[in-house]
């Protein structure tokens, strides 16, 4: 190790904060080193004699024990000490009341709600049973009428689209019948004219005063 | 077994007003505080007067203390700003020679101020440094802070520090004074 390292880590080296390595790094380079083992010298010698240093006692009255908070510390500094938790515990307790007011303004939270809960009656349990039987019933009863009332729409939408086919039909068929009619009367009319030999003769000359 | 209150506990019951909080807080230094000032400056009058200055700086700005960093580190960044100070003034008001420089008008530390020989040799042994490496000696030997807690009070790099350490040590190693008190 070079003196000037180990030199300038002398006083870790006499304090023995080192690393067990470097101690004894130092300890060979000290060992060989005069500049070295003075300085050591001088180090040691320094830590023994503070070490020897006999606490001495103020004289007696400490007159800064009677400083009190009330005539030094004024209110300046214990504005600037607590004004950050101060404003912080202020701006909790605005955020949570505009929060609690945006609800009730909303109407979502009742605001006599604690009220009306407690004013229900106080029902034994079998009249409880009872009401709760009773709206079972009208329930049941009132989703019967319901489907009923849905079942006759449904009916009446049946029955009048079948009447409707079977008009739609009855027209159909009464419409072919009478075209098949006026078929035959056509026909029986051209039989009569094709029995008659005149009549013949003008079919055969179709040029002839028939027009194209 | 009773839990020590801490430094940081003490701290934030005197911003908020605990007289008794600050009383804690100036019993568990005060002593550290004077004797590192009797030190630095070798009188006990001096010493005492020194540290009710730092004392009084550190309630000033104990609302600046952030807790980021260790109590003692703070206290003593205030401690060797004052002590600077105060050694600044002294000298200040001490007759200038041109051969000489500086005439102490100040007499040495007394021995009948300190309660023992030792404690008499090691203040008379401390100043004869200057007051920059007087600082780093008392803060290395006597308060046990490492090169970057120094270099952090005394607004220095820890090489710095360093350097004046052993500029301090090579000019004690010849003190007779040093001798007699080991």
């Amino acid at each position: 190790m070079l003196c000037e390292h180990a030199n300038s880590r002398l006083v870790e080296y006499a304090e023995g904060v080192l690393d067990t390595d470097t101690q004894l790094e130092i300890k060979r380079h000290v060992e060989d080193c005069d500049t070295c083992q003075s300085d050591y010298a001088a180090i040691h010698q320094w830590r023994t004699m503070a070490s020897h240093w006999h606490e001495e006692s103020p004289p007696a009255q400490p007159h800064f024990m009677a400083v009190t908070h009330s005539n030094h510390y004024n209110w300046w500094d214990r504005l600037r000490h607590w004004f950050p938790t101060f404003a912080s515990a202020t701006a909790l307790v605005l955020v949570t009341v505009m929060y609690a007011q945006q609800f009730q303004s909303a109407g979502v939270l009742p605001s006599n709600a604690a009220t009306n809960y407690d004013s229900l009656p106080k029902l034994p349990q079998a009249t409880q049973a009872a009401v709760v039987d009773s709206v079972l019933k009208t329930s049941r009863d009132q989703r019967q009428a319901e489907l009923s009332t849905l079942l006759k729409i449904l009916t009446a939408e049946m029955n009048r689209r079948s009447a409707d086919t079977e008009n739609s039909l009855r027209y159909i068929i009464s419409t072919q019948i009478q075209g098949q009619k006026e078929l035959d009367l056509l026909y029986g009319q051209l039989e009569v004219l094709l029995a008659n030999p005149e009549n013949t003769a003008l079919l055969s000359t179709p040029h002839e005063g028939v027009p194209q | 077994m009773l839990a020590t209150v801490t430094d940081e506990t003490l701290v934030s019951r005197a911003i908020a007003g605990s007289d008794s909080a600050w009383n804690k807080l100036i019993k568990r230094y005060e002593k550290r505080v004077y004797n590192y000032a009797l030190r630095m400056v070798g009188h006990p009058q001096d010493a005492f007067d020194l540290t009710q200055e730092v004392f009084m700086g550190v309630h000033r700005n104990l609302a600046g203390f952030r807790g980021d960093g260790a109590f003692p580190a703070w206290l003593f960044r205030i401690a060797s700003y004052r002590c600077t100070d105060y050694l600044r003034r002294r000298r200040n008001d001490e007759p200038f020679d041109d051969e000489r420089g500086f005439i102490s008008s100040l007499p040495g530390p007394q021995e009948q101020a300190f309660t023992t020989h030792a404690n008499h040799q090691i203040s008379t042994a401390l100043q004869q440094l200057p007051v920059e490496q007087r600082q780093v000696v008392e803060l290395k030997f006597f308060q046990h802070f490492t090169f970057e807690d120094i270099a952090g009070q005394l607004g220095i790099s820890p090489n710095t520090a360093k350097t004046r350490l052993y500029s301090a040590l090579r000019k004690l190693k010849q003190h007779e004074e040093l001798r007699d008190a080991l």
